[in-house]
Order: C-alpha cells, then structure tokens, then sequence
C-alpha cells in the first residue's frame, strides 16, 4: 500500500513538471520578450517557461519556433530541444555546461556558440550549413540551416537567424522532423521570418502602406520606426533552402497590392509534400480526436499548390492536369498559373521553362516506421514517456511521404494503392515522372558458400561434452558439433556438382551427376541437346553425343554430410566423395569403348539405358527456402511455456524440414 | 506487491543493463587473495627480485585459456520465464534502442575493426557478441547480458594502440563470459525496493549522449558490478592479452592515462561515472601492472598494435574530438590533448585542436598560448585548412586585423568551398 501510494506521488511529482501551453492566433505577437513581433499565418501553440519562449504546432519534437534573446553571460536557451524524454529535466540544470553568449563575439563565434548551445540542447550529430550574412527584419545579421537528430534518432531540419544588437543576441531557431513536417511547415516558418519587425504593435491600417525602411537597425523598446515592406527573407538563395517553398507568395498574400512574380522555378510536383484533405480523417487515425471517428477516410493528398508536373513544362499546374482528366497531354503548352490565384488576386504569369528532374522516390517499404502523433506505442509502459501514460495507444504507420509501392509498376503514387478503385480520377491517375528510374535489375544469384567453410554448430537438444556444468543443460545427450545445415558447394568434387548428388550419392540414378553450372558459375558444360523422354522416337540419334563417364571408385566406411546432419551422434568422419563427376550406377560403370558404342535411347531400351540421358532431377526438387519449418523433435518452442506438456524439452529454433531440395 | 517487484525488475533492465560502467574495477578486493596466491605460486615469490623496482607480480593462471572456465554456455538461450531470460529480452530491447538511436557509429571501417578484435578476442563467443560504437564523449563499454556490447566513442579517443583497446574489450567479454550482470541483477532482485525504484525510473533510457552524463553517474552508482566480478573480469582481461600475444602492462598503463585525465577534472558528478564502481582505482592500476609482471616473462614477443590502431581511428579523430569540445569540460580536455600531443601522432591536428582549446576558455593568457598551438600546427606538413579560421579569430581577439585578414584569405584558399565562406567575406569586408 505504501509502495502504491509512492508510486502515486511519483506520477504527480513527474505530471506537475507537464508543460503549459497557450495558443497564440495569427496575429502580430511580440516575442523573446517584446525584443521583436512576428506575425504567423497560423494558430500556434506557445509555451514559456524559465524566460524561454517555444512554440509548436504538432508537438515539440514535430516542429518548434525557438525565440532566443541573449545578453551576455546568458545562454542561448535553456529548454531542450522538442521537450525532454521522461525522466530528464526539460530545462537544463546548471550543472550542464552550457556555453554563454558573450556581446563582443564575432559573427564565427556566433555560429560556434550556437553551435554549441544546441548539441548540449540535445542535437545529437548537429551539421551546419550554408551560413551567411542577412537581414533579420530590418537589421544586419545571420542565417543558416541545421540538420540533427534527437536523441531517439528523430532526424530534424531547420535554421537559425539572427543578429546581434544592442549587446543582445535575438532571433529564431525553426526546426521540424526532416520526414513530412519540415517540408510542410517550412513555408510557414519563412513567413513568419519575413514578418519580423522590430518594435511595437503595428497598426492594422498602416499594415497595407508601404513605407521606407528604418535605416538603423535598433532594439530600444522606444523604437517606433515603420516595418520594412519587403521581407527580409523573401527570397533566400536556392541552395539556403533544400526543400520547394514559396515564401514570396505568402508574403505576397500580405501585401496583395506588391506585384512579385512567382518565383522563377516552382517545384516539382513530385515533391510537395503531403496533407489530409480537409474534412477527411486518415485511415491510420483510428485513436485521435473523437469527433474523428465520424469523418470519413480519405487518402491523402499533394498540397493544392502551383507546380510544375514532372512530364509537363513549366507553367502548368498540377489541377491543370486533374482536372483535364489525362496524365500526359503532349500539346501542353506553357501557360499561366491561373487556377490557384484567388479571385481578386492579380494572375501571375510563370514563365521558367527550366527542366526540373525529379529525384527517383523510395520505395514504400523502405519508409520508416513512425508513431502517429498523439498517440503511444502499446510497448511504451505507463511511465515511458512524459505524456505517453495518456495518450490512446495505436499501431506505428509508415511515414506518410510520397513512395512508389513496391509490387506496383513504376508511375503509380501510393494514393492508386491505397484507394483502389474507389478513388477519383486524380487519385488512380499516374504520375510518371516520379519513378524516373527503370526499375534496377535482380541481383544475380550469390555463389554458394564452399561447405567446409560453413560454421559448425551444436544440433538441437544435445549438449557441448565440454559443457557438463551448467545444471540446466546437464540432462541433455552429449554430442559433438556439426556444420550448420545451409545450402553450399561441396569442396572435393568439380564445380558443376550438386549437393544433392553428393548428399544423396544417388546410387540407381546418373541423374545427380548431372551438371548444375549455375550454381558453380562456371561456363556451361554443353549438354544434350534435348533430353530424350520416355516415348520419344526411337531414331532420337543425336542425343548420344555425350561421353559417359567413367565409373565411381568404390568408396566405404565414410559419412556424407547430410549423414551427420541426420545424425549427429556418428562419430564417423565425412568424407565427400567421388572427387570428379562419374557414374556410380553399376550398369553403366561398364567402361564403353567409345561413344559410338552408345546405344540410342528408346522407351524399349529401359533395362539398359546410358546413365547420361535422364530427365534432370534438380529441376524437380522443391527449393530450400520453400520447405516448412518445423520444431525439431523432442525439443520445443521459446513461445511454449513451462506450464505446457511440452515444458520439459529443452529450447531449441525452429528448422526447416530436412528433405532433398535445390539450393535457392 | 509482486508485481512492483517485476515492474522494478524490468525497470532495472531496461534503463540499466546496458549502462553497466565495466570498464574497471577496484582493486580493494584482492588483498587476501593477493598473499594467498603469492603463497601458492613460487614464480610470484622469486618475481620481487627480478623485478626489483615494478611492483610485485600477481599471478594469474594462465594455463587454462578463459573460454575453458567461461560460466556461459555457446549460444546459450535462457528459458523466458526465467530471470536470465527475462533479463535477456530486456536487453534486447535496449539494443534496439540504441540501434536505433542517433548516436549510433555506422562507419563500417571502424565497426569492422572493433568489431574484429571483439571477435577475435571472444574466441569460440565471437558469434554472440554484437558490438555497438555510440557516439559518447566519455571513456566507458559496457556488456549486456545478452551479448550487446557499447563502446562509446570517447574510450576510442583515449585509447593508444590496440593491446589497450584489447585489455577493455577482454574485460568486457569476460563478464559476459561469467555472466556477471546476472548474478548483479539477481543481487538487486533480491533487494529491490522503492529507493532503487525512484532512482531508475529518473534515468532516461536511450543514447546517452552530451547531456546525460549525471544520469549515467546515478545509473553507474546502481548497476556497477561487485568487486569480486571485476576482479574476475580483469584477469579474464589478461588472460586474453597473454592469449593473442598484447602486450598486458597497455592495460595498467591505460587506466592510469585515465586516471590523470579525471584527477583534473573539476565537476564531481561527471567524475563519479569513473569511480562509482571503482572507487579503489589506484589499486587497480597497481594490480593490473603487478598481473602484468607477472604475466610478461611467460610471453614471447608481444605487441601493442600501435599503427594498426592509429591507422583505423586516424579518419575519426576529428569527430570525435568535436564531441569533446561540445561537452565544454576543458580543464580535463586539456589533459586529453596533452596526452595525445606526447603521442607523436597527427601532429598537425592535434595542435590545432590544442589552440582550439584554449582559445575557446578564453582565460587570461589563454589567446596567446592560441597563437602559439595554431603557429605550431601551421608548422606540422599535416593540418587542417580550419587552423586558419581559428587563426584569424585569435588574431580579431588580439586586435591584429590585417593578420587575421590575411589567415581568413588563406583559409579560403585552402577550403574554397567552406560552408560559411559568405561569412568569412563579410567579416573580412567589415
């Protein structure tokens, strides 16, 4: 009773420590303590704690805007990144050496320091890139992006801008999870740069005119100087941005009257990242909102956003093509975006014409395994994670990303399969361009291992003689190790041999000599060519154009290798024999002279028929792999507890049926 | 009630087994059996005159290589139902996670390596052991029950050659071989109660990594194995050694590289992760080079491995020394790079890191002796382009604006595509 109560007051000791979170609508909002306004184009979720200023949409760990202003001897910021896992602090103790910022740092020193903030943040295998001078609302300052993983192997994106100011380090840190979020969020993230102003609350009304910059960059509270019109960040470099975005319309959606052309090239169809179409529920969410369970499923969908189709020039848009009902229409020309622009939206011509190549997919078996938000794996236990104890347990999904399924032909999307048949047109339509690449060619066949280098092991349900000490396997029978059962070559005999005319030794048939060359990957011995069936004409002359081989020594008192696979206790040794292909059937071991001595094959000649001409056996054995498996007798499965009859018998794995078969 | 005991059980598993601080042991507990064995061997009783300044020789028996008398079976599977076997499903769940994590080392050179010697080192185990290099700025392996084995990528970074790479990974095969987290586990087991309860549920389980080390020194004071097991451990250590021909003094003298490193470091929490299971550790280094005189006039040529070593960690050094610096503990980093430097090894790299340093404490004087190390490394036929961004920041900080321009210019010759060559030009241009 004790132990429940303390079990209790651990919980609510670990609960109080959960977050306050208040929402923050899309509206000019101060933040990093009124050291500048932002304004987002959605409602967020904000979180502040220990002066630290966080906000998310989905979940920390999902995506998070990082407000940062530093004086000197202070940290950057003293929350983990995505919240913590259970157990940890969300805020890092002192006794953690976090780095200071220091206010004469230089711009490198900058980028170290922050570099360093982060890996004691919890960045594990943090890289920085493409860092260089810009504009942080209107004052001088930084950007660059950063790619790490949390440290449950979460990779996530993002970047860092920033200036130094009035002895301050302000600015915002943008991540989200690399796989779906980052691509989504990104455009929001660069708006929400674009709006950053220095100062107070701006007025709605003076929001639509615009005004000339503020020449100097200043942080005083009393800074009262009108908001640049142009974004600062509005149109970064390509190479500062990986993933396809439109920054530029956003900001261009604010300031309706600035008529910015779309940026010369849109991104690729292919490559806009996924959402749930509005009003529809995915068919993994079986556990989230309640009033889920009554929207209909829906597949998911490309964002509704001007592109250009992977097949089809620039200029067109993806709803051109949904909406024309064909997926290749050859004639397309370049036109103007037009569907997309909002009425009352001046139309914006795009004119770039610039090949886009699309990067080939994955394949959907290949995406990772991921917990749908807001929910927890059945195997996290009631104490496994900070929030885990609440939230509605569901199976793990594939990430949602664009894919090529696997046993479908290249240029159908995941949507096709998902919703077979009962999809629109758009969903069953093809998209070529994305497969890109020819499906790659099967592997050829790995050579088989030489038999005496496979491995030995000890057979199921006896025990190492060296091993009499262990009480619970002392009751087992001893036996010596063999080699581990597993297809392979045997080492004395010429390539072109099987296992299974050595194993076998097949005594009635010359059949098991027959030459396997594509095991062995030797050149093909030249074969008959037609084997003669039972039936054939008996003027089949041509098929005697083989020299028989000559007869097998007699070899006795030896073990075969599958000999001491069926028997594990002969002591006898294994001896492969014969060492080079012959005949160990005695009717043929009849030398004969030569081949003209051999006689045609007919149905009526079965008394004597050439060893050489029979039908070819390993083609007629089951593969390997195909066998079943089964319990080896007298031992038992992991799975079958104590409690059964069979709780007795030692463990042992479960083995393929040994029968004859054709190595894979 | 009994279900607390599983869940206490399988809390201790899952946060703790992997966490296991195996990497030394103390030497307190040999004392008895020190006079014992040195009354029983007559080598150890003639080696004090042969060795007259060493310490005196410990005798192991080396008559009987490790896997003879190992405790564990090949391929041995435990019941499920049994504590072995629920210990072991624990573990394998701890090893997903960490393969999982982001800490993980997937080099295959490197893993080919370690890997490699772990399983020449495990002999006839070798098929059983999987070893795992997370990336962790701190010296440590640790063994799972199950045949999980972590290093983490600090104890690479400390390590000189490969005999003393051999003498930790033979240690930590040796409590596998002797199934010592069982016999750890089964002791907790039976004592298991609340306070242990309350202290593991507060470890985090997953990579450990930067920030983590306080836990890991909590989780060490918990899982740390008995005296007796490391005792056994290190004389399955030597044995080993003796086996492949190592030479075994690398082992004392690692640990008291060690040893150095840590007397500087000035944060106890962090310090705790060497010495809570190791709390005698002047012993130890005194036993392990005792095992060692003992143990070398038996041998024929030894070796110690050192170029094969460098040779596999060379490409690394930069990373892992990066992970250092992140931890920012830089009164024991500079002993680190001072050992390193005696090394005679990448000179040119090691210098760079050493004016790294100090030009990141940036204590008084501390800029000068910058300088100093970045004017070195410049000297050494070898070293990195980034020698000179740093030397153009320490030039900034001294006031010398021309010099650093100049550094900053001659960086960007050698790095011409530096990803944040924009910023140099517009710290250059300001």
């Amino acid at each position: 009773m004790r132990m429940r109560l303390l079990s209790i007051a651990i919980m609510a000791a670990f609960l109080a420590g959960c977050l306050n979170y208040s929402l923050m609508p899309p509206v000019r909002t101060k933040v990093a303590n009124n050291a500048f306004s932002i304004e987002p184009g959605r409602t967020w979720n904000k979180n502040a704690q220990n002066q630290d200023e966080r906000w998310t949409l989905d979940g920390n760990s999902l995506q998070e805007l990082i407000f940062f202003n530093a004086v000197s001897g202070q940290p950057l910021s003293s929350t983990r990144l995505g919240g913590s896992a259970f157990g940890t602090s969300v805020i890092v103790s002192k006794k953690e050496k976090l780095p200071l910022f220091v206010s004469t740092m230089t711009l490198l020193d900058v980028q170290e320091f922050i570099e360093a903030s982060l890996t004691q943040l919890d960045a594990v295998d943090l890289y920085v890139a493409n860092f260089q001078p810009g504009k942080f609302g209107n004052a001088d300052g930084f950007r660059f992006d950063i790619q790490f993983a949390y440290k449950s192997g979460l990779i996530a994106k993002g970047f860092v801008v920033g200036t130094i100011a009035g002895g301050r380090l302000v600015g915002m840190i943008f991540t989200a999870a690399e796989t779906y979020y980052y691509a989504r969020d990104l455009p929001e993230a660069e708006r929400i740069v674009a709006s950053i102003e220095f100062g107070g609350t701006v007025a709605a009304a003076d929001r639509s005119l615009a005004r000339a910059p503020a020449p100097i960059p200043s942080l005083a509270p009393s800074f009262s100087a009108p908001p640049a019109p142009a974004p600062a960040f509005a149109a970064p470099a390509p190479q500062t941005v990986p993933q396809p975005a439109s920054p530029p319309a956003a900001a261009a959606n604010r300031l309706a009257y600035v008529p910015a052309p779309i940026a010369a090239a849109l991104p690729p169809c292919s490559s806009l990242p996924m959402e749930q179409p509005p009003g529809t529920r995915n068919i993994n969410d079986i556990a989230g909102n309640k009033s889920d369970h009554l929207l209909p499923v829906a597949a998911p969908r490309r964002v509704d956003k001007p592109c250009v189709l992977d097949d089809a020039p620039q200029g067109t848009t993806i709803r051109d093509l949904q909406f024309s009902g064909t997926s290749a229409r050859p004639g397309i020309a370049a036109q103007p975006v037009t569907t997309i622009a909002k009425p009352g939206e001046q139309q914006r011509p795009a004119f770039a014409v610039a090949p886009i190549t699309a990067s080939p997919l994955p394949l959907c078996s290949s995406l990772p395994m991921v917990q749908p938000p807001g929910t927890r794996s059945i195997n996290d236990a009631v104490l496994s994670g900070k929030d885990g104890a609440l939230l509605p347990v569901a199976a793990p999904v594939r990430a949602n990303q664009p894919c090529i399924p696997d046993n479908q032909p290249q240029g159908t999307t995941i949507q096709s399969v998902i919703s077979p048949g009962t999809g629109t047109r758009d969903t069953l339509k093809p998209i070529t361009a994305i497969a890109g690449t020819p499906p790659s060619a099967p592997a050829a066949p790995a050579a088989l291992p030489p038999c005496s280098s496979l491995p030995y092991e000890q057979p199921p349900g006896t025990r190492n003689i060296n091993e009499a000490t262990i009480p619970r396997t002392a009751l087992l029978p001893v036996a010596a190790p063999v080699r581990v059962n597993k297809p392979c070559i045997p080492d004395a005999p010429t390539q072109g041999t099987t296992i299974q005319s050595v194993i076998n030794n097949a005594p009635a048939t010359g059949g098991s000599l027959k030459p396997v060359t594509a095991i062995a990957g030797v050149p093909p011995i030249p074969a008959p060519s037609a084997p003669a069936a039972v039936g054939a004409p008996p003027s089949a002359a041509p098929a005697l154009a083989v020299v028989p081989l000559p007869p097998c020594p007699a070899v006795s008192g030896t073990n075969t290798i599958a000999d001491a696979v069926r028997n594990p206790r002969s002591a006898a040794p294994v001896t492969i024999a014969p060492t080079t292909p012959c005949t160990p059937n005695p009717l043929a071991a009849q030398p004969a002279a030569s081949p003209a001595d051999a006689k045609p094959v007919s149905a009526n000649s079965s008394n004597d028929r050439p060893a050489f001409v029979v039908a070819p056996i390993v083609e007629e054995l089951p593969l390997c792999s195909s066998l079943p498996m089964e319990q080896p007798p007298g031992t038992r499965s992991i799975a079958d507890m104590a409690t059964s009859k069979a709780g007795l018998d030692p463990v042992a794995p479960m083995r393929r049926v040994q029968k004859p078969c054709r190595p894979d | 009630m009994k279900a607390w005991r599983h869940l206490t059980a399988a809390l201790l598993g899952l946060v703790s087994l992997g966490g296991c601080v195996t990497t030394g042991g103390p030497g307190g507990g040999q004392g008895t059996s020190q006079t014992k064995s040195q009354a029983t061997n007559p080598q150890a009783s003639i080696a004090p005159a042969a060795v007259p300044a060493g310490p005196a020789p410990l005798a192991v028996d080396l008559a009987r290589t490790p896997y003879e008398t190992a405790k564990l079976r090949h391929n041995a599977q435990p019941a499920r139902a049994t504590l072995e076997g629920s210990l072991w499903m624990m573990s394998d769940n701890a090893e997903t996670t960490i393969r999982q994590g982001a800490g993980i080392v997937t080099d295959p050179a490197l893993n080919a390596y370690v890997g490699g010697l772990v399983c020449k080192l495990a002999g006839p185990y070798c098929g059983e052991i999987r070893t795992h290099i997370v990336r962790v700025p701190d010296f440590n392996a640790s063994m799972y029950p199950n045949g999980a084995m972590v290093v983490w990528t600090g104890l690479l970074l400390r390590v000189r050659n490969e005999a003393q790479l051999a003498a930790v990974l033979a240690h930590e095969i040796g409590h596998y071989m002797q199934r010592h987290t069982v016999q750890r586990m089964e002791d907790i087991y039976t004592k298991s109660n609340a306070l242990i309860f309350v202290q593991m549920a507060t470890i985090a389980a997953g990579i450990p990594a930067a920030g983590d080390l306080i836990q890991l020194a909590t989780l060490a004071s918990v899982a740390s194995f008995s005296r007796e097991s490391e005792t056994e451990a290190d004389d399955v250590s030597l044995r080993l050694l003796v086996q492949y021909g190592y030479d075994p003094s690398e082992a004392s003298r690692l640990w008291s590289q060690v040893m150095e490193e840590s007397a500087a470091d000035k944060d106890r929490s962090r310090r705790s992760i060497f010495f809570a299971s190791h709390p005698a550790s002047e012993n130890r280094a005194d036993r392990l080079a005792r095992q060692a005189a003992f143990a070398l006039p038996q041998m024929g040529e030894t070796e110690a491995g050192r170029d094969r070593y460098r040779a596999a960690i060379a490409p690394h050094l930069a990373s892992f020394v990066r992970d250092e610096f992140r931890m920012r503990n830089m009164d024991r980093l500079e002993v680190m790079l001072n050992q390193l430097s005696r090394e005679d090894f990448n000179r040119g790299e090691i210098n760079f890191y050493q004016g790294e340093l100090y030009r990141l404490r940036n204590a008084a004087n501390d800029n000068v002796k910058a300088l100093q190390f970045y004017d070195a490394s410049i000297k050494a036929p070898v070293h990195p382009p980034e020698v000179y961004r740093s030397l153009g920041q320490a030039y900034l900080r001294a006031g010398q604006k021309s010099d650093a321009n100049r550094a900053f210019q001659e960086y960007l010759l050698r790095a011409p595509d530096a990803a944040d060559r924009k910023l140099i030009e517009a710290m250059m241009g300001s």
